[in-house]
This record gives C-alpha cells, sequence and structure tokens, in this order.
C-alpha cells in the first residue's frame, strides 16, 4: 500500500530530518512509528500526502508521488495533525468535516450524508453545529479524526492520536482505532496504544529509521525502547 | 475557558423568527438600515423616532434578553460618545450670539446649540445603527453570516481571512492568557525589577506569541493542504432566496428610500 524508498529530508541544508528512509506498509497493516521527540515521526507523516517532499520515491497504492498525482493522493491519505487546534480551522464541526468533501467535488447531499457517518462513527453527531472552541481536547481530537474519516482515505497517517488526553478520551481513541479498516501510520509515543492497535512497529531516531518489526518484537526489546528515548 | 479558548459568545441561541430568518436577508436587511440612517439629514428627528420604533419592534421579535443587546450596543458606542460630547462645548466660543450659557455644578459651560443637534443626529443615528448591527450579529451564526456577506459580493479571499481570524482569535486570546500567568507566576518576590526591564520582557512576549501565531499559520495551511486546499476556495452553495424573501428586502429598501426622500424634502421645505 505505501513503498517510501531512500526517502532523504532536510528543513536546513545542515539539519537533515529524514535519513535514507526505506519502508514498506501492507495493505490493512497498522504501523507505530515511535522514537524521541525530533526523530522524524512527524515528517515523515507529511511526506505521505506531499505536503513535504524529499529526495528518494514514495508511492501510495498505484500512485508515485508527485505533483499530477497529488489530488489523488490527498483523497487517498487523510492525515490527522498531532493539535487537533490546528486542524480544526473552521469554525463548527460540521463545516470542517465537510472541508475536504468540497474539494472533492460532492453533492451538498452526499457532503452532508457523509459528513453525518463520519461524525456518528466517532460518537460526535450531537455537535455537528458546536465550534471547535466548545469541545474537549478529547472531542476535538475526535472530531479531527471525522473530518479525515468522511473522505474515505484508505490510509490513516496519525500524528499522535492519544496526546494529551485523559484515561477516558484515550481509551475511546484507541477502541476507535482498533475498529478502523484503513491502513495507519501512527506516530506515538504511547506504547500502550501501539501495543493494543498496531501489528508492526517501526523505531525511528535522529532522522533514520533503526529497526522495523512486529510489537511483540520491538515492545518486549527493552534495551533498544531504553537507547531510543522510549523508555526512561 | 475551555482548553483551546474563550468561547465567543455573540451569537444568541433562539427559536425567533429572526433566529429562522434567512442570513441574508438580515445581512441585507442590515444594509439597507445601515444605508438608510447614514443618508437621513441630520434634523431628522421624526424619521429617527419611526427608525427606533422599527428597531424596537425587531428587538422584540428577536425573543432575546432586551439588557444584553442594550448593553452590548452601550459598549460599543460608549467610545463614540466619548468622542462627540466634548464637540458640544469645544464648538462653543464665548461671546457669539449663536452659544447658550449652562450652569453645572458650579461650573458654567458653554455650548452651541447647533453642535448639539448635530451631535445628537450622530448619536441617534450610530445607536440605532449599532443596535441594529447588535441585533443581527446576535441572531445570526457567524459563518452563516459570512456566507451571506460573500452571497452579497464579499470577496471569498477577505471573507476566509475573517472566517480564520475569527475561529483563531480567541485562540491567541487564550495563549497570550497562558503567558501572562506563567510570568505572574514567576512575579512573586518582593522587588519588582525596573519598568525597562519589565517592558522588554513583554515585547519578548509579543514576539514569542507572533511567532507562535506564524508557526501555527503554517500548520494551518497544511492541515488545509492535506484536505484538497489548492489555493481555489470552495464554499457551500447556497439555495437561492424565494420571490417572498427577495420582495421583503425591496420593501424595507425601498421603504428607507422613501423615509430618506421624505427627510430631505422636509428639510428643504
Amino acid at each position: 500500500m505505501i513503498e517510501i524508498r531512500n526517502l532523504s529530508f532536510a528543513y536546513a541544508p545542515e539539519k537533515p530530518a529524514l535519513r535514507d528512509i526505506t519502508l514498506r506498509v501492507s495493505r490493512g497493516q497498522k504501523l507505530a512509528l515511535v522514537g524521541p521527540n525530533g526523530a522524524g515521526k512527524t515528517t515523515l507523516l507529511l511526506q505521505l500526502n506531499g505536503i513535504l517532499r524529499g529526495q528518494g520515491s514514495l508511492r501510495v497504492g498505484e500512485l508515485e508521488l508527485k505533483d499530477d498525482n497529488l489530488p489523488a493522493i490527498r483523497a487517498q491519505v487523510g492525515l490527522l495533525f498531532q493539535s487537533p487546534d490546528d486542524q480544526m480551522f473552521s469554525n463548527s464541526v460540521f463545516d470542517d468535516v465537510a472541508y475536504g468533501l468540497r474539494y472533492q467535488g460532492l453533492a451538498d447531499e452526499q457532503i452532508a450524508e457523509r459528513a453525518a457517518r463520519a461524525l456518528e462513527q466517532v460518537g460526535m453527531h450531537g455537535l455537528a453545529q458546536s465550534s471547535p472552541l466548545q469541545l474537549s481536547l478529547g472531542e476535538k481530537k475526535r472530531a479531527a479524526l471525522a473530518s479525515v474519516l468522511c473522505m474515505q482515505p484508505e490510509v490513516l497517517a496519525l500524528d499522535e492520536p492519544s496526546a494529551g488526553l485523559d484515561p477516558r478520551g484515550r481509551r475511546g481513541i484507541i477502541n476507535l482505532l482498533q475498529q478502523l479498516p484503513q491502513t495507519m501510520l501512527i506516530a506515538t509515543h504511547d506504547l500502550d496504544l501501539v501495543g493494543e492497535v498496531c501489528s508492526q512497529v517501526a523505531v525511528m531516531d535522529a532522522g533514520r529509521l533503526v529497526r522495523v518489526g512486529s510489537s511483540a518484537t520491538i515492545l518486549s526489546d527493552y534495551a533498544l525502547l531504553t537507547e531510543h528515548g522510549l523508555r526512561a | 475557558m475551555t482548553p483551546g479558548g474563550r468561547q465567543p459568545d455573540v451569537y444568541l441561541p433562539g427559536q425567533s423568527l429572526l433566529h429562522r430568518t434567512d442570513a441574508r436577508v438580515k445581512a441585507a436587511l442590515l444594509i439597507a438600515c445601515l444605508l438608510t440612517l447614514g443618508l437621513l439629514p441630520v434634523r431628522a428627528w421624526l424619521m429617527y423616532l419611526i427608525m427606533a420604533g422599527l428597531t424596537a419592534i425587531a428587538l422584540l421579535l428577536a425573543e432575546l434578553p432586551l439588557v444584553v443587546l442594550l448593553r452590548r450596543a452601550l459598549i460599543l458606542e460608549l467610545p463614540l460618545l466619548l468622542v462627540l460630547i466634548p464637540q458640544i462645548f469645544l464648538n462653543g466660543e464665548t461671546g457669539t450670539a449663536a452659544n447658550e450659557s449652562l450652569r453645572l455644578l458650579g461650573w458654567q459651560l458653554v455650548f452651541s446649540p447647533l453642535a448639539l443637534q448635530k451631535v445628537l443626529g450622530i448619536l441617534a443615528r450610530s445607536a440605532l445603527s449599532i443596535q441594529c448591527a447588535v441585533l443581527i450579529t446576535a441572531t445570526t451564526r457567524f459563518e452563516d453570516l459570512l456566507g451571506a456577506l460573500h452571497a452579497l459580493g464579499l470577496p471569498s479571499m477577505l471573507m476566509a481571512i475573517l472566517a480564520l481570524m475569527w475561529r483563531y482569535l480567541f485562540v491567541i486570546m487564550a495563549e497570550a492568557q497562558r503567558m501572562l500567568q506563567a510570568r505572574l507566576a514567576r512575579s512573586a518576590g518582593s522587588s519588582p525589577p525596573g519598568l525597562l526591564w519589565r517592558a522588554r520582557v513583554t515585547g519578548g512576549m509579543l514576539g514569542a506569541l507572533l511567532l507562535r501565531s506564524i508557526q501555527r499559520s503554517q500548520r494551518i495551511f497544511q492541515a488545509m493542504q492535506a484536505r484538497g486546499y489548492n489555493g481555489r476556495l470552495i464554499l457551500s452553495r447556497l439555495d437561492p432566496l424565494t420571490n417572498a424573501q427577495r420582495l421583503a428586502v425591496a420593501a424595507f429598501a425601498a421603504g428607507g428610500a422613501v423615509l430618506v426622500l421624505l427627510a430631505r424634502w422636509m428639510a428643504v421645505g
């Protein structure tokens, strides 16, 4: 589903953020990207739908990441940002969920129907007309997820989906992610979430992909986790 | 305060006739109302009274707490009051026939009756204009109002800027509030540093706030791109106005025009 080959990216020449990343994610696989702050997890997610463009090659499904394919790739890859306040830029939850659908050229009835379904999926159907400012962080995260899900993407790229949530909010997100059928890349520090949701884990550090393996193997390798700042 | 910021509560939910009226109709009526008030001659007292009566009826139709609506208008009117009221006295020149004097709390105040009339006229018009605007914003959701203004010709880019400004103004205010709290939490010493130092700290805070806002704007742009934004704004489509709605707007605008013409004819007569 996703094939990344020799991908490198730098915000400034002296500051490489991704170094020669090669990674394959199969359809339906849920892969966690773990690593210390500044490891390059978010930068890698932003490459997936072409918001940042590095050197190397990246394919999503049958599509090579290039200018001509950007609209199609952005429709396939739903990106959930770490801060829902950055992601939810509209003045009502419904408008925010409908935003991407309008760019897909759907009719108003389809937009309303898909938005309602996505909000229902994340348990937010009663709050469609609320302002994002009225929501708790957990509700904002779920609404932001709805704004991605309504576009019916094949791939979900999620940046710290459980960060800052209270235990109930975190549990809600974990349950939701377990139920979703999409291929997922989840950048997170939450190793419990990794254990419950993801079958594969990729460990990153200083822009490099250090290790890829099954969750059970990686999460039980305490030396590896400690070395890369995932255990104190 | 919510984690994201203080909730803007300009819109007051309700089920009144005004709440249910299409936002485009309300925006058009408001524009007609503002034009009418702006074009009325200074001393058209009767017309002001008629407009005040219409505004009062609209206020009642909104079925909202009157005190809240009047207080909001008064807050907005206050700066104008502070600027205009001194004009009555600043224009007065002692010894000229056109001036009157008034004794108040032992002070001899000299004022110009002509300036007084002008100021009262401006105050009446501005108070009614502000009250109408307050009423419309209290009965219309901000995004509906923006959509209505766009339907009436507001450029879409300006509309997007206003929408984002409205969305993030409160987030930035909350961020500033948190920075102030953080400063306060570390300002417990018995000998506070000098004014220059504090000014430098405040400058640094403003700079940090600006940088954070710029970074946030970049992240928002990325979020928009991720969902298909390509530099072209796509707005929700609105149903066309019904004939009855068009007729209501036309009738109100025509009524306003009649009031203005009548007032100007009476002023000449």
